[in-house]
């Protein structure tokens, strides 16, 4: 019975409190259910409707009414009092009570803010006054509000879906408009063509060598036990092997091998650590020494069904290493090294080492055509690629034609019994006529130039002789002087004369010119007419020969 | 170390047995005996005087709350109904899309039916319930209230000082429902329009995707056509 006492306390007790809080919920407060189950709920933005993370399709706008009464009803009011309430230094629940009339809570408030008064030592009349300056200031409050949500749900909803902000509706037609342009017009990444491969292997030498950067695996830098230096521009590495050994190693550039003749180099090292050689002309001993330490080499000879799997000699164990040093072949082995100190032993270390090749075979492309390009880019690309085969033609050249002669796409057949295929050329071309010495060139221009070239020309020019020789056959009875004036009219006259023949002629020759040109250049651009009619159906054939090549099959 | 083990139980207690007593005072509060749904819509009170007497003699609260409900119900329907029908090929040529033709005031109840999403629909069935809402509250005007705190039911003056409290509320309820009511229908008529849209500009976007697609694809293939056709003939002009 005892262990039930608390139980029952206990139950009595939350019944009591139970009650008590209801009693006083009730008291305090004018029940509006709807208005507290919209406040009470989580629709306060326009985002909470149409653009919640994770609201599916099917859910887009519900409880649209109780978000839009939320803000034009629950929200202002619930704001002013807030803000009253803090203004005041009030809880909201206080500031909805002194709202409600309840002076009592001003009265015994211990943290009233913009007044001097003090909680409990003030006059109810005191009490009353801050009261209505809270219910004014609650009033202004709402009026405020109610005019912000009224103004937000009025234009809000015209501009929610377009305004570029797809955070505040889950869709916005912006946006996609935008995204509608970025796929047709705009471009991200920059097209290239032979620039560096796409997807290419990563490479194990990094980019950036210089200075080389000796970072553990675990990024805790330089790995323990080794230290770096540099001498001659060399970078070496010395690797502590524990105790007072080490191992010096040169640090290369790049994680590549150098390109080192192996072989040259190992015979150089193998003559170095050679015994010193019997005197010249001992060669049989020489070729049996060296015989010697060939043999007594640990590494096995891969066998001769295995050249194909991996070679990695084995050595002795270390105990027995050390019990027969040197053992040395082909640089894989220990040395004692001759410049040790007394009482030291130090060596040098050839480590073998086997390397697993992995080939890797993967495609890579030098062209970055990424799924974020535009088509208009795409567009523009295919057209720049084809220029370079449209400035070729895509006729077969293999058969030749005359000047101007279009030679493509001729039709042969065959003459039968001969093994000869014919080509008929259907418009032979008019060749230009031969006669540059008449077109373009003026006949008194090539008279004079003939006349000059027999010297007729002097001759012709001298009008002295002319005179002296009519006045040497004057007939009598006629003065020199009126000979003269008569010779001297004749001349004028005849040259007058001459040269209103010379302007005939000259005007008659070249409206025949004319006529003639003209006669022979007609036939050439009706010709040249047909050609281009030609011309013409040859492209619209070829239009139809890349349709065609189009459809057919690819190999792949 | 017993004395506290029993001071635990009893806290223990105590608080369960409070918390269960609140829970149940704000379930019998909320729905579970006033503000019983009657399964009417306030539409049908305009031609039912009977169930405007029953709403208005469930006190203002109550009808306050399912007035709201209903109409709240009203456009998550209706938009539940536009997303399906959005879902559908050719949606915009639908009948339950559009406004039915010759609509006006005095058929849309026989036109606009449940399945119509237009906007002219959607608000006339809202403006119904409004309508049958008003004449509810205005009933609720000629009833004392019961909703008082307290329970100080019996006394007179508590009772018209909250009857005046309650039609003044009664008042501004008109007009704010009023209000709520036509920024609601603003915001489904932008919906209605907007999201179409959307759905559309997205299929385009699909479609441009695949344009692309195919256009690259092309490119590829442009990439590796020969800029020469080297020793290539052909016995005909194809």
């Amino acid at each position: 019975m005892k262990k039930l006492m608390p139980i029952t306390i206990g139950i009595l007790a939350g019944t009591v409190m139970g009650l008590t809080m209801v009693s006083h919920a009730e008291e305090n407060t004018v029940t509006n259910i709807w208005d507290d189950i919209v406040s009470y709920g989580n629709l306060f933005e326009w985002q909470d409707v149409f653009g919640a993370v994770g609201l599916s399709e099917d859910k887009q706008g519900k409880d649209l009414y109780k978000l839009i009464y939320n803000k034009l009803l629950v929200r202002p009011d619930d704001d002013s009092f807030k803000a009253v309430a803090q203004n005041y230094g009030l809880t909201k629940q206080e500031a909805e009570d002194v709202a409600n009339g309840s002076i009592s809570t001003i009265y015994h408030s211990s943290h009233m803010k913009g007044s001097s008064l003090k909680a409990g030592k003030m006059t109810q009349a005191e009490a009353i006054a801050l009261s209505d300056q809270l219910i004014n200031d609650l009033n202004d409050y709402r009026e405020l509000f109610t005019l912000q949500q009224e103004v937000d749900a009025a234009t809000a909803q015209s501009e929610l879906f377009s305004n570029g902000d797809v955070a505040d509706s889950g869709f916005d037609l912006v946006y996609d408009l935008s995204v509608i342009e970025q796929v047709l017009f705009l471009s991200n990444t920059e097209i290239s063509v032979g620039a560096t491969f796409e997807n290419q292997l990563d490479s194990p030498v990094p980019k950036n060598s210089n200075p080389p950067q000796y970072e553990s695996p675990d990024g805790a830098g330089t790995p323990d036990g080794v230290t770096f230096s540099e001498e001659g521009g060399e970078t070496t590495a010395k690797i502590s092997l524990g105790g007072d050994k080490s191992l010096t190693a040169p640090v290369l550039d790049g994680d590549v091998c150098t390109s080192e003749d192996n072989l040259l180099e190992a015979l150089g090292e193998y003559e170095s650590t050679l015994p010193p050689t019997p005197p010249a002309g001992d060669d049989d001993d020489e070729g049996e020494a060296t015989d010697t330490q060939l043999s007594q080499s640990d590494v096995p000879a891969a066998t001769a069904d295995s050249w194909g799997s991996v070679f990695c000699p084995e050595f002795n164990d270390p105990k027995e290493r050390d019990a027969n040093p040197p053992v040395e072949s082909l640089g894989l082995g220990f040395s004692q090294e001759g410049d040790a100190e007394e009482g030291e032993t130090s060596f040098t270390v050839s480590l073998p080492l086997c390397l697993t090749i992995e080939l890797i075979k993967d495609k890579a492309s030098s062209y970055t055509a990424g799924s974020d390009q535009c088509v208009k880019c795409e567009v523009d690309q295919i057209n720049k690629l084809f220029e370079k085969t449209l400035m070729h033609s895509l006729v077969p050249n293999k058969v030749t034609g005359n000047y101007l002669e279009g030679a493509k796409c001729k039709e042969t057949f065959d003459v039968p019994l001969i093994d000869i295929k014919v080509l008929p050329i259907p418009a032979p071309i008019l060749t230009p006529p031969k006669d540059d010495l008449i077109f373009g060139n003026n006949i008194f221009e090539e008279w004079n130039k003939f006349v000059g070239r027999l010297g007729w020309k002097d001759l012709l020019a001298e009008d002295e002789y002319i005179e002296e020789f009519e006045l040497r056959n004057l007939p009598s009875g006629i003065s020199n002087i009126e000979a003269l004036v008569d010779i001297q009219g004749e001349k004028a006259r005849n040259r007058v004369e001459a040269l209103d023949e010379m302007a005939d002629i000259q005007t008659a020759l070249t409206g025949g010119q004319n006529n003639i040109y003209s006669q022979a250049l007609l036939p050439e651009m009706r010709q040249m007419t047909v050609y281009f009619e030609r011309f013409k159906k040859v492209f619209e054939e070829t239009a139809v020969v890349c349709k065609s090549i189009v459809s057919k099959p690819t190999i792949q | 170390m017993e004395i506290f083990k029993k001071i635990i139980i009893g806290l223990a207690a105590a608080l369960i047995t409070a918390g269960g007593v609140t829970i149940y005072a704000q379930e019998e509060e909320e729905g579970g005996i006033v503000c019983d749904s009657l399964d009417k819509s306030f539409a049908e009170v305009q031609e039912d005087d009977d169930l405007k007497n029953t709403f208005a003699e469930m006190g203002y609260l109550c009808v306050k709350k399912l007035y709201h409900d209903e109409m709240n119900e009203l456009f998550n329907k209706k938009l539940e109904i536009l997303l399906n029908l959005l879902k559908e090929k050719d949606f915009e040529k639908k009948p339950d899309f559009q406004v039915p033709g010759n609509v006006d005031v005095d058929n849309y109840k026989e036109l606009c039916k449940v399945e119509n999403v237009s906007t002219y629909c959607v608000s006339m069935q809202a403006l119904d319930i409004y309508v049958g809402y008003t004449k509810v509250l205005d009933q609720v005007k000629g009833y004392l209230p019961i909703e008082l705190p307290g329970g100080d039911s019996g006394v007179i003056s508590k009772v018209f000082k909250e009857s005046g409290k309650r039609d003044m509320a009664i008042a501004a309820e008109v007009e704010n429902a009023r209000k709520v009511m036509e920024a609601t229908i603003g915001a489904y008529n932008e919906f209605r329009l907007a999201y179409p849209m959307h759905k559309k500009y997205q299929q385009i976007i699909k479609d441009l995707v695949k344009y692309k697609q195919k256009i690259k694809h092309i490119r590829s293939e442009v990439i590796e056509f020969p800029i020469k056709f080297v020793d290539a003939t052909s016995t005909a002009c194809k």
